[in-house]
């Protein structure tokens, strides 16, 4: 009698499943570094935008700095009805010649938006 | 019927055409994969090129306009802080470890102020005292000349010190960095209030694609250049003046005084950079540019204009 040997049904599947789970992995892995990537160079950019800002703030007369809203910029930091960052600037008076100054840049699928703190001599009252 | 020849039985055709198909599969999967791969590899070097080219120009930019105006306030005529085209040309004075201290005119003996046109010791020399052992100022160097309020860069073509003087010979530059030179337009030195004193320079301009930066000048006045930058496509220089304007110049000259140099507070930089070379899968085949917006306001402009 002729013994047919082979693969059953069985191993074949569970080889099957188990290159799946390999793969699948892999294919996990270079997923999370695409979007690591992308994440990381959309702070960069976030960052770039808050420090641009920040610089602007500092130019200007502290006397005069106060609160403002949120304004939806582009990735030069240029408010544009499109971009996908948001800036914000909160100032707050820490003492009588002191200002905090706090520029926030917020993206999509931010884990907390960027944010730059520094404080501004207002000068002695006049 | 041998045992023997069923027992070296070798794949059927069959078998060995479905494992065949089978290979190519997982073999052309993995060279998509790969190739993909390497296309993502490939474009992220090529983006982060330009924003490691980038991240350099702006810290360079950064570092070095935290040392406009050390020890140089602007005045409406001169600034530690200039612009012109795509030029941008910082100023202070050296540090070398030490702030280098201004030399005080030596006036020649005689009465007569303002002095006669010309230098104190041939048509562009001057006689100078310094305080310190040494005298801080060589060949090549550039200095503020300073008479009174009048502000004029000299660049020095040779010194004979010793003793606590100085003889010291100017390059005949009537203009250097764009501001008038030397003893150009006929400025008549103090007797009691000249001196000298010794700048760093620093200058960034894009040529031909390139951004260069010099830092002080050659024997002949010309910018000794190195380049910093490769693949600039754009570079847009704007200055902020006080009262919020922003300009691509400054304008000592008119009849505007919110736009002389010393209501400059603030610099932007907007420059786009393009990758060395185009990459088929990256920017559909074109070269792949950023644009980037620097801002900076210089401390020392800031602090000048807070000054209580």
């Amino acid at each position: 009698m002729k013994r047919e040997t082979g693969f059953t049904l069985i191993s074949v599947l569970v080889a099957v499943v188990l290159l799946s789970i390999g793969v699948m992995a892999v294919a996990g892995t270079t997923g999370a570094v695409v979007a690591a990537h992308t994440k990381a160079s959309t702070k960069t950019v976030a960052l770039s935008i808050a420090r641009g800002y920040l610089e602007e703030v500092r130019g200007r007369d502290p006397v005069d700095l106060t609160t403002e809203g949120a304004v939806q910029v582009d990735e030069t930091g240029t408010p544009s009805g499109t971009g996908i960052f948001t800036r914000s600037l909160i100032v707050t008076d820490v003492a009588r010649n002191l200002k905090e100054v706090r520029v926030t840049v917020d993206y999509p699928r931010a884990t907390a938006p960027m944010e730059l703190v520094t404080l501004a001599f207002v000068g002695l009252a006049q | 019927m041998t045992t023997g020849r069923s027992d070296r039985r070798g794949f059927t055709l069959i078998e060995l055409l479905i494992s065949m198909v089978v290979g190519l599969v997982v073999l052309g999967a993995s060279l998509a994969f790969a190739t993909t791969t390497f296309r993502t590899i490939q474009g992220n070097q090529l983006r982060g090129d330009v924003q490691k080219a980038a991240r350099f120009i702006g810290m360079s930019l950064e570092r070095d306009l935290q040392s406009t105006g050390v020890g140089l306030a602007s005045t409406p005529s001169f600034g530690s802080l200039a612009v012109w085209g795509d030029t941008i040309v910082i100023l202070g004075v050296a540090y070398e470890p030490t702030e280098s201290p201004p030399n005080d005119l030596k006036p020649p003996p005689g009465a007569s102020n303002p002095l006669a046109p010309g230098g104190t010791c041939g048509a562009n020399c001057l006689d100078l005292v310094y305080p310190g052992m040494t005298f801080d100022l060589a060949a090549g160097d550039v200095a503020r000349l300073q008479v009174n309020d009048e502000r004029r860069l000299i660049q020095v073509q040779g010194v004979t010190s010793g003793g606590g003087n100085a003889i010291v010979e100017l390059t005949g530059a009537t203009s250097l960095l764009n501001y008038q030179a030397g003893f150009s337009g006929g400025l008549l030195l103090d007797r009691f209030s000249t001196f000298v004193q010794k700048l760093s320079t620093v200058v960034y301009w894009v040529e031909d694609g390139k951004l260069m930066r010099a830092q002080g000048l050659r024997s002949d006045g010309s910018l000794d250049g190195t380049v910093m930058a490769y693949g600039v496509q754009e570079w847009t220089v704007t200055v902020t003046f006080r009262d919020g304007d922003q300009a691509n110049r400054i304008n000592p000259a008119d009849t505007d005084f919110t736009n002389d140099f010393d209501d400059v507070v603030g610099l932007r930089v907007h420059a786009v950079l393009a990758a060395d070379r185009p990459v088929q899968h990256v920017a559909g085949g074109s070269l792949f540019t950023r644009t980037y917006d620097w801002r900076f306001s210089p401390r020392n402009l800031m602090y000048e204009r807070n000054r209580l």
